[in-house]
């Protein structure tokens, strides 16, 4: 089920109803809460509740043996065990086809003529995001930094909660599972500050994504054309606008609904476009997955202690995996390459090089040319192939191509959002969004949100799906 | 830190909303004549796509574009024959793989209703008209989630009650209408004006306005025109008609029959078709090969001299005359039987 959707709306006000007035113990409202999560994934396609169950199943379990277990050699096979079995889903849903195509390709640098059966594998949506949520639960049991779930109804709520399961954010357990279990009960600003949240988020996503810049990078990434470097750039351009209100709008909505349940969820996104730097950027942007690949493969991989070297090639690896987390394709890797690369050449500069960035001018223009290195990795992103990413770099940097393929409307609509984004970002960075919205005039608030709500009823998306989905 | 977000600023927020509501639907509705009605979407065409598993040998399905659509009055089909039409015509697309997914894919025995509007009808299964009703209606059809299921079965409640919901005065297609002028050899995109009004069972009549407002209609036959008028698929008449007369003839072996109508037109459309689409070339040859029946507007008096109003569809009054003009051929041959 989309958020963007009526049929979200309809299902979001049952469940209000059942969580708010129904005369339910806490421990029938979650599970509610749990049917109705399984409902929201399983009106897109049932039998994949299947996957969800599993997992919890395995990760409950395996949970708790780690959690009982002194045994070394028996905790490493429990942790073991989650990681084979949710990586082992990941692999076989969203790398399997991945896999066998690199195999074919391998075997024929040695003469062999393979053709792999063709399998018709369905991605199961949100895997990736369950799966990293499920397994840093195992994890962080194994180290000994949580405790376990209380009852099997948290552990499955805390895998399944509707409002962040298909894309996020990656919650950890000790964030969400201690918020079961006590009545939870949103207070009138709580609920309201959700509501608007959520408004926030659902117009981001199809207002600005969908209807404002879509057409734009759609236009730009499906020509087969030598385009002008201005259409080049402005349909990349539109794309870093496009991923971000979609990809950031879904977890405003997430954190939104949470809210208007009496949870809290951290922020994903802090203004990322406004970042001074590419430490800085994965610090602001989606904070859950780059924190999870910190903590679960960068610091385990040895992260800085091991000198210089070492560093730079953890640095590098962990980027690699998150460009290939984000999709089956080596555009992904690509992607991760180019911010790894930024990561290891920003710490080369910062170890040798002094810079002053205290002036507010200096730091504009660090945060430009960030953002437009960062634009440059999205042609990797979002482009089909090696292929049509060379073909739109060369016309973004002059050299070839003379075809418009904009129309006049769509390039100044995309240039004047995106110029205000970068803007906005920038002198907003230093502030959290709630924190904005609870400091503004009443007057400006209300009509502001009054006409997000008007647009909302008036921009007609047809439920086009988030993008993050397919991740 | 004020408290400012609470359910008073919520419920003065929503007011707002309404109020800019009622005034955007007020506009569209009185001063650009747009009609509430349902939209033309996959949804609603895929929920009368599956009702074609449930029809009888009796029933009929029609198939095509939007003349097609717009020229059939499938209540009065309904009157005059006792059974309505399942209308899976789709405007701006071809019939070419729906065709093929009813005969090929579906249970439906009976009669198919096959309107040819040559531009759209003559065109290879990789034309633009085509792929867009494979990927968004056919294979949707095919696809669609419960999610989606739920979603439109909320939606139907609210559709049918608002003109602004009409798809092409969606917030994308108003982007069309910003005053910027055209880049060299990129236009803005068209914005088309109000013509017809939808009902649940997909049936269509043209809005008044269309049929006497000059202004409207010349609005529409600007975008009608062209500066050049060309058949892309000229080499690809065999292929495409080959196309159409293997499924003819396979829904004839299953039991099923097709019958092939050329609704009305005049303008620009009855001056440069039969130029790119020689009738003998394409028509005559179509029916000759395939074996079914087919009726051309030109061979009928009834429908010979009508007069669309923007060249392309039929106002209501001559909808009906058309309808019963070919409900009454197809009980002449016996296509269909009387009520």
């Amino acid at each position: 089920m989309l958020f963007n959707t009526i049929g979200f709306f309809a299902f979001l006000i049952v469940v209000l109803v059942l969580y708010y007035l129904a005369p339910l113990t806490w421990k029938a409202k979650k599970i509610m809460l749990l049917a109705a999560s399984y409902l929201f994934y399983g009106l897109w396609n049932p039998p994949l509740i299947a996957l969800l169950v599993i997992s919890t199943l395995v990760d409950w379990t395996a949970g708790n043996q780690l959690a009982k277990t002194e045994d070394h050699a028996k905790r490493r096979y429990w942790l073991l065990l989650s990681i084979i079995v949710n990586l082992g889903f990941l692999g076989f849903f969203k790398y399997g086809n991945f896999m066998l195509e690199n195999f074919q390709q391998l075997v024929a640098l040695f003469g062999v003529e393979y053709t792999p059966p063709k399998w018709d594998i369905l991605l199961p949506m949100g895997i990736s995001f369950y799966t990293f949520q499920t397994m840093s639960y195992t994890i962080d049991l194994y180290f000994k930094r949580i405790q376990p779930a209380r009852t099997f109804l948290d552990f499955a709520l805390y895998v399944t909660f509707f409002p962040q399961l298909v894309a996020g954010p990656i919650v950890r357990s000790d964030e969400l599972v201690p918020q079961f279990y006590e009545p939870k009960r949103a207070s009138q600003q709580q609920f309201f500050t959700g509501l608007l949240l959520l408004t926030i988020g659902l117009f981001q996503k199809t207002v600005f994504a969908d209807s404002l810049l879509s057409p734009v990078s759609d236009s730009v990434f499906g020509s087969k054309d030598l385009l002008l470097p201005l259409d080049a750039w402005t349909g990349v351009l539109a794309f870093s606008g496009q991923i971000f209100f979609d990809f950031a709008g879904y977890s405003l909505c997430a954190i939104g609904i949470a809210n208007m349940l009496g949870f809290t969820l951290s922020d994903n996104f802090r203004y990322p476009y406004g970042s001074v730097g590419f430490s800085d950027l994965w610090r602001r942007w989606h904070i859950s997955l780059s924190s999870w690949l910190r903590d679960y493969l960068y610091i385990p991989l040895g992260g800085n202690r091991f000198g210089v070297s070492r560093t730079y090639v953890n640095l590098m690896l962990t980027m690699l995996l998150g460009g290939l987390w984000h999709g089956a394709a080596w555009t992904f890797v690509a992607w991760g390459f180019l911010h790894g690369l930024y990561l290891a050449l920003e710490r080369f500069f910062k170890n040798y090089v002094s810079i002053k960035t205290d002036s507010q001018t200096v730091q504009l223009l660090l945060a430009f040319l960030t953002f437009n290195c960062v634009n440059i990795t999205w042609v990797f992103f979002r482009a089909k192939d090696f292929g049509s990413a060379l073909r739109l770099l060369g016309s973004m940097f002059f050299l070839h191509g003379d075809k418009p393929v904009l129309t006049t409307n769509h390039l100044v609509l995309a240039l004047l959002l995106m110029t205000m984004v970068f803007l906005g970002h920038f002198f907003m960075r230093r502030y959290a969004l709630v924190d904005v919205l609870q400091r503004t005039p009443g007057w400006l608030l209300v009509a502001g949100w009054g006409i997000m709500i008007f647009a909302l009823m008036v921009v007609q998306t047809t439920g086009q799906q988030f993008i993050y989905f397919q991740f | 830190m004020n408290h400012n977000i609470n359910l008073r600023s919520f419920l003065i927020a929503l007011g707002i909303a309404l109020c800019l509501l009622a005034v955007y639907e007020w506009y569209f509705r009185s001063v650009e004549h747009w009609a509430p009605g349902y939209d033309n979407n996959a949804e609603l065409w895929a929920l009368w796509r599956g009702k074609v598993e449930t029809l009888s040998s009796d029933d009929v399905v029609i198939l095509g574009s939007s003349r097609g659509h717009f020229d059939i009055n499938i209540h009065l089909w309904d009157s005059i024959t006792g059974h309505r039409p399942v209308m899976l015509a789709i405007p701006g697309g071809s019939p070419y793989y729906t065709f093929e997914d009813i005969v090929e894919r579906s249970t439906f025995r009976g009669l198919i209703v096959l309107s040819t509007a040559p531009g759209l009808f003559y065109t290879l299964g990789t034309s633009g008209g085509a792929l867009w009703v494979k990927s968004d209606m056919v294979d949707y059809y095919y696809k669609q989630t419960y999610a989606q299921k739920f979603s439109y079965w909320v939606y139907q409640w609210i559709d049918p009650w608002f003109a602004y919901t009409d798809p092409d005065i969606n917030l994308r297609s108003l982007i069309n209408r910003l005053p910027f002028p055209n880049r060299d050899s990129v236009e803005n995109g068209v914005v088309w004006p109000p013509m017809v009004r939808m009902d649940r069972y997909r049936g269509i009549r043209m809005i008044p306005e269309m049929e006497t407002d000059t202004a409207l209609q010349g609005r529409q036959t600007r975008i009608w025109d062209r500066p050049e008028w060309k058949n892309e698929f000229a080499d690809s008449a065999d292929v495409i008609i080959n196309h159409y007369v293997s499924l003819a003839k396979k829904l004839q072996a299953k039991g099923g029959r097709v019958a092939f109508i050329r609704p009305p037109v005049t303008g620009q459309y009855l001056k440069h078709e039969p130029e790119m689409y020689p009738r003998a070339q394409y028509w005559d040859r179509m029916l000759r090969e395939s074996g079914c029946k087919g009726y051309h507007f030109q061979d009928y008096p009834e429908t010979r001299d009508m007069v669309p109003p923007e060249w392309s569809h039929l106002n209501r009054r001559d909808a009906d005359i058309y309808t019963r003009t070919i409900i009454a051929l197809l009980q002449k041959d016996q296509i269909i039987t009387t009520k």
